[in-house]
């Protein structure tokens, strides 16, 4: 079967005026016709195939956006090729829009002064949904995120996770194929992220829903997507599963420990110490060592108040990207597929 | 996208307004306190005197009145709207709907024209019979020519309005532009002072422009200002510049689209 999503070499380049600096600069600026070119989506190329789930992770400011805004032809590409579900997204923007859903993280789609039953009711006829799917999809959506309770709250007096519930519901109400998520949990408390993971993950399995779960943040879709991209600057730095990219760019977990004395000096089998500050210690140590081990070893020795884990985070993941490849990320991020991560 | 999804989202307005019930009593209040003292206005420049250019101060007051009472559903808020999606990026949100942009703004107007402002007028109006000494129209045919020129006025008012949204695609803020626009609406209109009481340089003016279709148009037609045939050659004007401000606000809509799509901005 052909793929859900093609991007060919996608890229996007945004052109600003070159801003001169102070007064007689910005008369200059006024009058002439410089540009600065971005190139915010530079290159990109993957395949997406029907029914996987795939987290597009990337700083802010790193492209996902945009490559989104192409993907539902929202955005017209510099160069390159897109496809969605077999149509090329800018020129068929509205045949498309029937079968795909987004939820854009910043804006609402909903209507702000309504009591949310009434934005689905909106949507139900703006999408012609028949009146059995409207209500399959209205009771299944209740069932995992409890969105009856919210129905008659008007959607500006809904809690940031409360409103991006029904976000969700809006933007699968018709059934789509795809369902492209821009930064959908952006700001919300560990509750509210744990509904909408369920969510997505339950549209995902149980209707086969292709899901591009763009996030700045890796922890939040490593539970859900088994194939990450990650994007920075406009360059896919890596595609493949996230396994794949812990073992490879990174190998190392860190253990914090408080101590409750300040010993003069600390060892840990395994692990090697690679901060101090007072009572507080940095172990790094190898993913194939076991915590457990590790931290019974500590605590035999010493007098421990506290622990944590600490994951390396996306910009640490994307500085070893980086270190481990020392020709152009260019090169690198050609086609899709399981592990592109290396040279 | 079908009829029943405009009709849904013409309706959403009227809901909307529901929701600031305090704003819909203001509305009226407002509306109401204009009218008095456009009476007061009227009856203190008349002084006394006879008719001016063949209109008594009955005529006169009805005139402002109902200049008033139709100003309700003749003014636009869609372009405050479009400021909205513009600046802070939503407009995205409609682009990936299945429905045309420029006609979703239409079922909303008109839902707002009717649904929301409708019963705001219909009060006005009913305040007014009381306590006013309203006119009735020049003849039975100058009252049906008149509320055939009363739609076609909000749909010229629809046009212009969403022409000045359309600036907010290039500059993202409209309050200049829209204050001209307001400006020259208002006395154009003949929507405060009839444009007979303008010099004849300004009326020439307004005889080019657009706005005299939103008020002095059809009201002139209600207090037989304009009778027999004229009537007919105002309403053609009306549905001309329908058809004028309609293809300008589509190829500049067109230009907007390609803004946002092409240039991303």
């Amino acid at each position: 079967m052909a793929p859900m999503i093609v991007a060919q070499e996608l890229y996007r380049e945004f052109r600003t005026p070159k801003r001169h600096p102070g007064f007689l600069g910005s008369i200059r600026t006024l009058f002439t016709r410089e540009y600065n070119v971005v190139r915010a989506v530079d290159h990109v190329s993957f395949s997406i195939e029907r029914g996987e789930l795939v987290g597009y992770i990337g700083p802010n400011g790193a492209g996902k956006s945009t490559t989104i805004k192409m993907l539902t032809g929202v955005l017209v590409p510099t160069s390159g090729y897109v496809e969605t579900g077999g149509l090329v997204p800018h020129k068929h923007r509205q045949e498309l829009a029937c079968r795909i859903g987004a939820v854009f993280g910043q804006r609402s789609q909903l209507w702000w002064d309504l009591p949310l039953i009434e934005s689905f009711r909106i949507l139900k006829e703006v999408y012609r949904v028949p009146d059995e799917t409207y209500e399959r999809n209205m009771r299944t959506f209740n069932e995992l995120v409890g969105l009856d309770e919210l129905l008659n709250t008007p959607v500006r007096q809904l809690s940031l996770g409360q409103r991006m519930r029904g976000e969700m519901a809006a933007a699968l109400l018709h059934d789509p194929e795809i369902v492209f998520l821009d930064e959908p949990l952006i700001g919300l408390d560990v509750v509210a992220k744990e509904h909408m993971r369920r969510f997505i993950a339950e549209i995902n399995r149980e209707r086969g829903v292709t899901v591009i779960l763009a996030s700045n943040d890796m922890s939040d879709v490593e539970w859900l997507c088994k194939r990450i991209i990650i994007i920075d600057k406009g360059r896919i730095l890596y595609d493949g599963t996230i396994e794949e990219l812990k073992r490879r760019h990174a190998p190392y977990r860190t253990l914090v420990v408080h101590f409750g004395e300040d010993y003069p000096e600390i060892r840990a089998e395994g692990a090697e110490l690679v901060r101090r500050d007072g009572t507080r210690a940095w172990f790094r140590f190898d993913r194939t060592v076991n915590p457990q081990r590790l931290i019974a070893d500590l605590s035999e020795r010493y007098l421990i108040t506290d622990l944590s884990l600490a994951e390396p985070t996306l910009e640490e993941v994307i500085r070893g990207i980086y270190e481990a490849t020392p020709t152009s990320p260019r090169a690198r991020s050609s086609r899709g597929g399981e592990g592109k991560g290396e040279p | 996208m079908n009829l029943r999804g405009y009709l849904k989202l013409a309706q959403a307005p009227f809901q909307m307004r529901l929701a600031y019930r305090t704003a819909v009593l203001l509305d009226c209040l407002g509306v109401i306190l204009r009218i008095y003292l456009l009476k007061v206005f009227w009856t203190a420049v008349y002084g006394g005197g006879g008719a001016v250019e063949g209109i008594n101060l009955p005529m006169m007051v009805t005139y402002a009145t109902l200049a008033s009472i139709q100003g309700i559903v003749t003014t636009s808020y869609v372009h405050w709207g479009m400021q909205r999606r513009v600046r802070d990026g939503s407009i995205v949100i409609d682009l990936i709907r299945p429905y045309g942009f420029l006609r979703s703004l239409l079922a909303s107007s008109v839902g707002n024209s009717f649904l929301a402002d409708g019963p705001v007028a219909v009060f006005a109006l009913a305040v007014s019979l009381l306590f006013i000494n309203l006119q009735p129209p020049a003849s039975l045919a100058a009252g049906l020519a008149y509320l055939a020129s009363l739609i076609l006025a909000i749909a010229v008012g629809f046009f212009l309005y969403v022409l000045v949204g359309l600036v907010a695609f290039w500059t993202l803020e409209l309050f200049g532009f829209n204050n001209i626009f307001e400006f020259l609406s208002l006395f154009l209109s003949g929507g405060l002072i009839p444009l007979w009481f303008l010099p004849p340089w300004v009326r020439r003016i307004a005889e080019l422009l657009p706005f005299q279709s939103l008020a002095h148009l059809p009201l002139s037609i209600y207090i037989g200002k304009i009778e027999g045939a004229a009537i007919w050659m105002a309403l053609l004007k009306q549905v001309a510049w329908i058809g004028v401000l309609s293809a300008i606000v589509w190829l500049i809509w067109k230009a907007a689209e390609r803004k946002v799509i092409v240039q991303g901005g």
